[in-house]
């Protein structure tokens, strides 16, 4: 589809030097909304920020547009600024590197960026702060850029941060609230919780490899600069590896000598073997430094580093046990929840595994975990969004929820599957929680949907995209939603079918229920909203309308996304043959099958399952709530389990039990008990033995000549009495 | 001659100081602004014309001082005014040159009693501190060591707040009493090994030959002997950093000390301790090095976790503030017994970094407690509204302070911790849930002071952030994000020291081969 740019997009090196402007722009929108945005009028400042996206959008547009130019065989597009950090155990720079993956993510970032920026000119127009609004919209953008295009993870890990106090400031954005405040400390204690995950994985391997950089450095050459790639050199079979190779280099170069047949897995007894570079033929001595404490096997560090670094995404993109934040997250203005909380920032750990995925591809243990806490997570999340009456909340859940297929996918080892969910996933939930925020807007701020209904009159586009988004998070064939996950769910049917193990076959199961359920709540969601008899009062019914075009306008582009995403894209993602296609236009090489009928196999029934489930969901839904039916009020509800799910299984309140009340109560404990009675009882009390016992002292100096006399005659006795005894 | 101006100047621009009067407190105050700023460019060629010669020293002078002899002439105590620095003192000296001037212009409003006084101390002050830096003759160190001391005891007993005789004398003597043992230990090694002057080099050397001489000769270093000097050593600088158990001088401290007083506090006199332990545990005694410094990283350890349990649960956010030092220090030292490289220059620069951003949280601290007269975090809420320009300025730092990528925290933190890592893997993750911890107790502290509705009348009208403030914070502001952007400039100076005081580590391999060399 991209065919007719192409011929107009700049030169290799133009776009080197171009690349920059793509943080760049958010960046420069930023500074200035953020110095002088006060004195700015509402609508300008709206425009800055929203024009600082767009044209980082073009930008982007442009380099994704060169990198997938394949019939020139270009590879990623990398530049390399000024060195950030040098010691002796790694070095790392600024650099942008623009592979097929993250071009992948580039655009959802800045295009639906883009999108949401304009929305929310229309919805924050009536805002005290909106400049504000938009220097932290702008700022976001900067960071989530900076994650998606890092040369290197520590550059990764930057976004990954800039964008958690990103989230931080937005959700505590009205912050007169102190509700919204505690949301957004949640949300970046929670994160730092993953963090803490991430940084150990950092460190494992800057133990093992001695590098953060996920390639090696970019070398100038004729009409622009290449990046030395790691190859098997056909002639000698041997490996060839750039100077100072980056990690991908190393899982490239453990995978060519390692990974003969159909198995993924590293063999326990493997090392990293010494590389003979390109060229010079000169061996390069690997710094590999696996500190004590670790252990020495070479496939268990890497499932160790693996698991670490998946505890960090568990954190950013709300898996079990830290998704509590996400669903607080939705104190936050709706275009917030849109773009930071559905759309983008919660999917970097998707991402971060697949920038990765050579390296998880080694490790089946790490995989089974993933796709483990993907398909808990998955359904826990659908059982809870079952029972929530706030709009946003159901919504927040069900991204929890739809985020764990994508790990479902990564850990079924179809990485590719796994971001073009986030892609899809990206249209029709921004989409939906746009939507939301439309009928937020009209129903003077009211979330309660128990208060809602009958709407698809009064708000026609709202509803019709809405519809659309509906059907594709339901999964109903054909839309782009049913394109990813049905393949989502066949791949581990697959999986089953190829190593027979059972745990695959509970995964399934898991994410066939999880698939009943979202269609179910998502349709209690529609009928709700826009069906039935309005039950709002008088006073807001009065003001409902539909709302301006900078609003309706991403909607209806959201819309043609969601519907026909799978249709565009689908065949970027979804492989016929494994280890082939997906390879070819994401750079992502997916974990192959042992035996290639095993997946194609599991797709007619699992196409038929899938069918079935979202019918019958939505089926359910119109059953219960078709007519616009009443909900009882879930406090008061007899039925445990519905109280439990409505309540979210009172995980907030466990852990509050488990973790933050004896933190608190220790740390009180111990500031008594420890710091004031011990330690400075110990130290004053040492003052004070010295000062009584000087007190003590000073009595003998009395001046009375006959207690001198005493003392001086009981001493002599004394000394005397000593010498006898001694002479004896 | 340029570091001998240096520890002079500040001194000389008090001399006239003592002739004025009182009423003259405006053009006092402005003196002695004048006089730091001098400071500041005297040192520059500290950072711009930095060559290390031979021995890794740069501007290296040395004076003739003190020297006893007995009846014979031969010397018996020999003092010199040694002075020279190295890629991690220079750095040290700029941060005590550079936070100077802002701790003067912090005190403009918030002292006003005994100005005069107050400015002379803080310049003697100053003197001490550079001098601690610049000398590489020990007795010299000492010397400037204690001389430090008294001006703070001055500052703290007599701007303090409501306690302060009790936060001073405690203070004081805390660390007189750890410095003295350190100094019986540093005489016994000068006479025990009969070394000809203090110099620290030569000091070492000696002290190297004394342990590989045979069991019997007098001048033989005994394991004994060398784990006792350790102590002596090794506690005098855990007081001064704090780490973990003898930290309680620190909060009482910092709580009744003037803004300005806890501003040098803690940007410059914490660093003495771990620059102690660099500059002359690890040369002097790295038998008794190699065998703690596992038991140190586990000290600094609970130092962290500790530290942070503590900020969580106060309600006055200086003292907030003075527990995130120990747990901040508790980082740094970690890096710093980590013994590799990158734990060593991350610890350095979280000295530096430290500096930055505590002293940044205790001047906005300061500019808060000018205008209600309260530190509880209690007293506040929802103030945000009232004053943007003076949260946007905490959040920053507070961001800084919690380790954000881009900010300098971030650097010192990541290294110290992949250093403790690499030494120490489960120690390493032990100390990295600081990293949580910081980020639960600092916007914890923030929620309650600047977010919610504001409840109390008066906090509606706060004063924002005025000139003066701004100019006062804006230097650090800057620092933190230079600092986090560009740390290689400073990682490339700090390396080769770091790398010659790790060179000293003890290892039996090399013991061995100096006892050949020895024979």
């Amino acid at each position: 589809m991209m065919e007719w740019i192409v011929p107009h997009i700049p030169s290799r090196e133009a776009l080197e030097s171009k690349m920059v402007l793509i943080p760049l722009f958010p960046f420069v929108g930023f500074l200035i909304n953020g110095l002088f945005g006060r004195t700015f009028s509402k609508p300008f400042a709206g425009f800055v920020g929203t024009v600082a996206a767009l044209s980082s959008f073009v930008v982007a547009l442009m380099c994704v547009c060169h990198v997938h130019d394949t019939e020139l065989g270009r590879a990623g597009l990398h530049v390399s600024y000024a060195k950030w950090l040098v010691t002796s155990d790694f070095s790392c720079s600024f650099g942008l590197y623009i592979d097929k993956l993250s071009s992948v993510m580039i655009l959802v970032v800045t295009g639906i960026g883009t999108l949401i920026h304009l929305y929310s000119m229309g919805y924050m127009a009536h805002d005290r702060s909106v400049w504000r609004f938009f220097a932290y919209l702008n700022l976001f953008l900067f960071m989530m850029i900076l994650l998606v295009l890092g040369d290197n993870i520590l550059m990764t890990f930057v976004g990954w941060e800039g964008v958690g106090l990103c989230s931080y400031l937005l959700i505590g954005f009205w912050y007169e609230e102190s509700k919204n405040a505690a949301a957004g400390m949640k949300a970046f204690v929670v994160n730092r919780i993953g963090d803490l995950g991430f940084l150990m994985g950092i460190f494992t391997l800057i133990a093992v490899f001695g590098t953060v950089n996920y390639v090696t450095a970019p070398v100038k050459g004729e009409g622009g600069s290449v990046t030395p790639q790691t190859t098997l050199d056909a002639k000698t079979k041997a490996v060839v590896v750039p100077q100072n190779p980056g990690l991908l280099d190393y899982t490239e170069a453990l995978r060519l000598t390692y990974i003969k047949d159909e198995h993924s897995e590293l063999p326990e007894k493997a090392e990293l073997p010494k590389f003979a570079t390109g060229g010079e033929k000169n061996t390069v001595s690997i710094p590999m430094s696996i500190p004590k404490g670790l252990g020495n096997s070479l496939a268990g560090l890497i499932t160790l580093t693996c698991i670490c670094l998946f505890i960090g995404a568990t954190g950013k993109s709300a898996q079990i046990p830290l998704f509590v934040w996400l669903p607080d997250a939705m104190a936050g203005p709706t275009p917030v929840s849109a773009l930071i909380h559905a759309a983008t920032m919660v999917t970097s750990g998707i991402y971060m595994v697949c920038r990765l995925h050579s390296l998880f591809a080694f490790s089946e243990t790490a995989l089974l975990l993933i796709c483990g806490v993907g398909a808990a997570t998955a359904l826990f999340a659908a059982l809870i969004g079952l029972t929530q009456l706030d709009i946003k909340k159901v919504l927040a859940y069900s991204t929890v929820s739809q985020l764990g297929y994508m790990f479902i996918g990564l850990g079924a080892g179809a990485f590719s599957l796994g971001i073009f969910h986030v892609l899809t996933h990206a249209f029709f939930k921004a989409l939906l929680f746009l939507g939301a925020g439309s009928v937020i807007h009209a129903m003077s701020n009211e979330q309660d949907m128990r208060k809602m209904g009958g709407l698809k009159g009064k708000l026609p586009w709202t509803f019709a995209t809405m519809l659309i988004g509906s059907l594709a998070l339901a999964g109903v064939p054909g839309t782009s939603g049913w394109f990813s996950k049905d393949n989502i769910l066949a791949t581990v049917l697959g999986r089953y079918n190829d190593t027979h193990n059972n745990l695959y076959l509970v995964f399934y199961i898991m994410g066939i229920v999880a698939a009943f359920c979202t269609a179910f709540y998502t349709f209690r969601l529609v009928f709700l909203t826009f069906f039935g008899e309005n039950r709002s009062s008088e006073e807001v019914k009065h003001h409902i309308h539909e709302s301006p075009w900078t609003m309706v306008l991403p909607l209806v582009v959201l819309a043609f996304l969601a519907l026909a995403g799978g249709f565009l894209f689908g065949g970027m993602f979804i492989e016929e043959k494994s280890g082939g296609e997906a390879f070819e236009h994401l750079a992502i090489r997916n974990v192959p099958f042992h035996e290639e009928h095993s997946l194609h196999e599991a797709h007619t029934p699992n196409l038929i399952l899938t069918g079935i489930v979202a019918l019958l969901g939505i089926g359910l839904a119109f059953f219960r709530y078709g007519k616009g039916g009443n909900i009882p009020d879930p406090e008061k509800s007899n039925n445990l389990v519905y109280k439990a799910s409505f309540n979210k299984f009172y995980v907030d309140e466990i852990y509050d039990a488990l973790i933050v009340f004896p933190f608190c109560v220790i740390s009180e404990l111990l500031h008594w008990g420890m710091d004031i009675i011990l330690i400075d009882g110990l130290v004053c009390g040492a003052a004070e033995l010295v000062r009584n016992g000087s007190s003590l002292l000073k009595r003998i100096q009395t001046g009375l000549m006959n207690t001198y006399a005493f003392a001086i005659l009981s001493g002599t006795v004394a000394f005397l009495i000593y010498l006898l005894i001694k002479v004896q | 001659m340029l570091l001998t101006w240096l520890i002079v100047l500040p001194v000389l621009g008090a001399l006239p100081m003592f002739l004025a009067r009182e009423q003259n407190a405006r053009e006092l105050k402005v003196w002695a602004f004048v006089v730091t700023l001098a400071t500041v460019v005297a040192s520059l060629p500290l950072w711009f014309s930095f060559a290390p010669g031979a021995n890794g020293y740069a501007f290296s002078e040395a004076h003739k001082w003190v020297e006893f002899k007995d009846a014979a002439g031969k010397v018996y105590l020999n003092i010199g005014f040694n002075l020279g620095v190295d890629g991690i003192s220079s750095l040290l000296i700029l941060l005590t040159t550079f936070i100077m001037p802002i701790a003067m212009l912090s005190s403009w409003n918030y002292i006003q009693k005994r100005q005069k006084e107050f400015y002379i101390a803080m310049l003697l002050l100053e003197t001490a501190m550079i001098g601690v830096f610049a000398a590489t003759d020990l007795f010299l160190f000492y010397v400037f060591f204690e001389a430090s001391l008294l001006p703070m005891y001055i500052i703290i007993g007599v701007w303090g707040g409501e306690e302060k005789i009790y936060a001073t004398t405690k203070f004081v003597i805390y660390t007189a009493f750890g410095s003295l043992l350190m100094f019986v230990a540093l005489l016994f090694v000068y006479f025990k090994t009969g070394a000809q002057n203090f110099d620290v080099v030569q000091l070492t050397a000696a002290l190297a030959k004394a342990r590989t001489l045979p069991v019997g000769d007098p001048g033989q270093l005994t394991r004994n002997a060398e784990f006792w000097c350790f102590w002596a050593f090794a506690l005098a600088f855990a007081i001064k950093v704090p780490l973990f158990p003898v930290h309680t001088w620190l909060p009482d401290a910092h709580v009744q000390s003037p803004t300005p007083g806890s501003v040098v506090l803690a940007a410059v006199m914490l660093k003495m301790g771990g620059y102690g332990f660099l500059r002359i545990v690890f040369p002097f005694f790295p038998v008794a090095v190699a065998q703690y410094s596992n038991l140190f990283m586990i000290i600094c350890v609970i130092g962290i976790i500790y530290g942070s349990m503590m900020a969580f649960v106060q309600t006055d956010i200086k003292k907030l503030v003075a527990y995130s030092s120990v747990a901040h220090m508790g980082t740094c030292m970690l890096g710093v017994f980590s013994m590799t490289t990158t734990g060593v220059q991350g610890g350095v620069y979280q000295m530096l970094n430290h500096g930055i951003s505590t002293s940044a949280l205790f001047l906005l601290i300061g500019m808060l407690y000018e205008r209600t007269h309260t530190r509880l975090i209690a007293f506040y809420g929802g103030i945000a509204k009232s004053v943007p320009v003076f949260t946007t300025a905490f959040i920053i730092v507070t961001l800084s302070s919690i380790g954000l990528p881009l900010t300098n925290g971030f650097i010192g933190e990541f290294t110290c911790l992949l250093g403790g890592f690499l030494r120490n893997p489960m120690l390493g993750l032990l100390a990295s849930t600081g990293v949580i911890l910081g980020a639960v107790y600092m916007l914890f502290a923030v929620k309650r002071m600047f977010f919610g509705t504001i409840r109390r009348e008066d906090l509606k009208h706060l004063r924002d952030l005025d000139g003066r403030e701004k100019l006062v914070l804006a230097p650090l502001v800057i620092a933190i994000f230079a600092m986090g952007v560009a740390p290689t400039a400073f990682f490339d100076r700090i390396k080769p020291a770091a790398e010659t005081y790790i060179g000293y580590s003890y290892t039996p391999e090399k013991e061995m081969k100096a006892a050949v060399v020895e024979k």
